[in-house]
């Protein structure tokens, strides 16, 4: 049933995987998708969506739409603001979503492989609170505190998988546990205080700027890329897709399910560690209070980008889309002096849209 | 299906794009923006001489969450009074600090030619205050104080003395001794420390009262109801609580109501917020100490303009305080319907 290695044929359509047992596994334009072929050369689904033109049409209709909302919001902001489409804004909006972004990037992975993270937040908080700590009570280097925090980030995130792997307790379940523990310690760690009196070195990582470029944009559009590189381009992202796709049906292809889940919660810890880093620099103090609307703003923006909450089909690009949507979405309304709780209504508003319209574009025969 | 889902997806499109039509229009038949005419505006100066703003002033105003009725106050009665002024105040609510950086941000990319603060935390407040500094858009604080950068002016009532004034007035109250709990904000909070070591200076004074708890509940009322039932729970003798905010207080209040220990204890609250003085009319919450928010609004709007003009303010401008118990607010009620 289990075969270690598929071999790789390149067609048409991207990354073809023919597996000796006759499982074949594609993924064209981050859609995956697993079909059996029979001996007698007869093709049948087992799983994953259709790849076929229909469904390229939808998906690439799909993004259209986001874009165009995304447009229009800009249109509607521009018009009643005029501070809103200055470059100094636009830079802010990016300064702004920058450990949003990073978040994001994470739960990219996790919900592309068919899991959910509800710990983002808290994790972001606690990495933060321990870097500050490590800094100011144990004087530690910044460097070694943020390797610490990060450390803390990635085990945080394994626990969140081993509870699943081990215990097969759903990642929601324990991804809540997580949240809720999490988010104590960093309290717990902080005392409720602010943590200040951090070296100066590490208010550049929140505050500094590389020839205009504020740090945490650029911390924020490496990992991106490095993301979208890790996704399409390498085996593990593949496996991903397949996993988010049908899990028996990968698994019958030969992946490792439980460890592509394992490694894709840990991204996620890793990506709540950076994104408190980047905010504990910024607010140059250590904070148990961070994070909570980010899980919100981070799931949404997963969302609104197109990738669906079911798993196997997503894209980088589409998260990206996502955060800028969100980050205009609160900044433009910040501008017009929009209350911070119709702001809240907002967001809740177009994440069912955007899910709305993907269920009306639906195409699943099976 | 394709087709109709497409069709549905057509319509929504179409829905948005009136929409949007329909806002744009409407936005140039009433076009108005915080620039668009130059307004002469008189303002009194120390000099005597009347200075001319030309446009209108805009504040930018940071604060706290908006669901404490303390901070609708104080922005409620900026904007009263910047209506007078041909003054534009912005107000942007937030629930951490994290949400209040990113709306301070937002103001002074709008280039705030004032900017106001409430900081949730005075440390994380600080890279903000700075940016506005290097921006050159002065700072003021209402309430709460930054620990950093430069702030022209911090308006608040004199916490230390109003933590005084309560201690003084609960240690009177008890007859001298007796067990109290503290029910506390949010730790750190400049407003916080000074209310507490009022509070505490005084209670130096009475030996036999003593502090047996002194729990935080985050300045927000269902904390305070949680923190309050455990508390009773484990100290069933207790005689009075001081809770440094009416949120606080008004959910201390009801965990000691669901307790049936209204009799026994006598709850001290802290703002002067409309829903405690009622209580301390009813006589549920024994005294209060009154802030002034109004007053706090209205510095901050005229300070704002006077320091627009180059006057250099106060560092701490003292809008008052003052406790007021059941006794006292009965007298003042008769007092003001009588026609005093």
């Amino acid at each position: 049933m289990f075969h270690a290695r598929c071999t790789l044929r390149r067609s048409a359509l991207d990354f073809v995987t023919l597996c000796p047992n006759g499982y074949l596994f594609t993924n064209y334009r981050g859609f995956s998708s697993i079909r059996s072929v029979f001996a007698d050369g007869h093709v049948a689904k087992t799983g994953g969506r259709v790849t076929g033109i229909l469904n390229r049409f939808y998906r690439t209709f799909r993004t259209l739409i986001t874009v165009f909302a995304l447009l229009i919001f800009w249109i509607i902001f521009a018009a009643r603001s005029p501070y809103f489409l200055t470059a100094d804004n636009l830079l802010n909006i990016l300064f702004q979503s920058a450990n949003l972004a990073v978040i994001a990037t994470g739960l990219t992975f996790v919900i592309i492989a068919g899991q959910i993270d509800l710990s983002v937040g808290s994790i972001e908080a606690l990495v933060g609170s321990a870097a500050a700590v490590f800094m100011v009570t144990h004087h530690q280097s910044p460097l070694i505190a943020i390797v610490g925090g990060l450390i803390i980030g990635i085990s945080c995130g394994a626990v969140n998988g081993l509870l699943h792997a081990v215990f097969r307790i759903p990642t929601f379940i324990s991804t809540l546990g997580m949240m809720s523990i999490a988010r104590g310690l960093a309290l717990i760690l902080t005392a409720g205080y602010a943590v200040y009196g951090l070296p100066e070195s590490f208010r550049f990582i929140g505050q500094g700027h590389i020839s205009g470029v504020p740090f945490p944009v650029f911390i924020a559009a490496v990992y991106m890329v490095l993301g979208h590189i890790v996704l399409t381009r390498t085996s593990f992202g593949r496996h991903v897709m397949a996993v988010g796709g049908d899990e028996k049906a990968a698994a019958y292809a030969g992946i490792r399910i439980g460890r592509i889940k394992q490694l894709t919660m840990m991204i996620s810890g890793f990506s709540a560690g950076i994104a408190g880093i980047l905010m504990t620099a910024r607010l140059n103090s250590g904070q148990g209070t961070i994070g909570e609307t980010d899980l919100l703003d981070g799931i949404a923006a997963v969302v609104i980008g197109g990738t669906v909450l079911r798993g196997g089909a997503g894209s980088m690009w589409r998260t990206f889309l996502g955060v800028l949507t969100v980050g205009s979405l609160r900044n433009g309304l910040n501008l017009l002096g929009v209350s911070a709780f119709w702001q809240q209504v907002a967001v809740g508003v177009i994440i069912i849209f955007a899910v709305l319209v993907d269920t009306l574009q639906r195409r699943d025969p099976e | 299906m394709d087709t109709s889902s497409n069709r549905i997806v057509f319509i929504l499109i179409l829905c948005i794009a009136v929409g949007v039509g329909g806002i744009l229009l409407q936005r140039n038949l009433t076009a108005k923006s915080p620039r668009a005419l130059p307004v002469a505006a008189l303002v009194p100066t120390p000099s005597g001489k009347p200075v001319v703003l030309s446009g209108q002033l805009h504040i930018g105003y940071a604060t706290e969450t908006l669901s404490n009725p303390f901070w609708t106050t104080v922005s409620n009665a900026a904007n009263e009074v910047a209506k007078t002024k041909n003054v534009t105040v912005t107000v942007l609510g937030s629930e951490d600090i994290a949400g209040e950086v990113k709306n301070a941000e937002d103001l002074i990319q709008q280039k705030v030619d004032v900017l106001v603060l409430t900081p949730w935390d005075a440390q994380g407040i600080i890279p903000v205050v700075e940016k506005a500094n290097a921006a050159g858009i002065p700072v003021l604080t209402v309430d709460q104080n930054a620990a950093g950068g430069k702030v022209e002016t911090y308006i608040a009532t004199d916490n230390v003395l109003g933590g005084k004034l309560a201690g003084y007035w609960l240690a009177e109250a008890l007859g001298g001794s007796g067990k109290i709990a503290v029910l506390e904000g949010k730790a750190g909070a400049t407003t916080n420390n000074d209310r507490l070591s009022g509070f505490h200076e005084v209670l130096k004074m009475y030996p036999k009262i003593q502090v047996v708890v002194s729990l935080t509940a985050n300045w927000k009322r269902d904390q305070g109801l949680t923190v309050m039932s455990d508390i009773l729970t484990a100290h069933p003798d207790l005689n009075g609580v001081m809770a440094l905010n009416d949120e606080m207080a008004l959910g201390a209040m009801e965990a000691i109501k669901s307790a049936n220990k209204t009799n026994q204890i006598l709850l001290v609250g802290y703002n002067g917020a409309d829903e405690a003085i009622r209580q301390v009319n009813t006589g549920n919450i024994a005294a209060d100490v009154v802030q002034y928010p109004e007053i706090m609004g209205r510095l901050m709007v005229e300070w704002a303009i006077r320091i627009k003009n180059g006057e250099k303010p106060p560092a701490r401008l003292n809008p008052g305080v003052n406790v007021i118990d059941t006794t006292t607010l009965k007298k003042a009620f008769t007092a003001i319907s009588k026609g005093k």
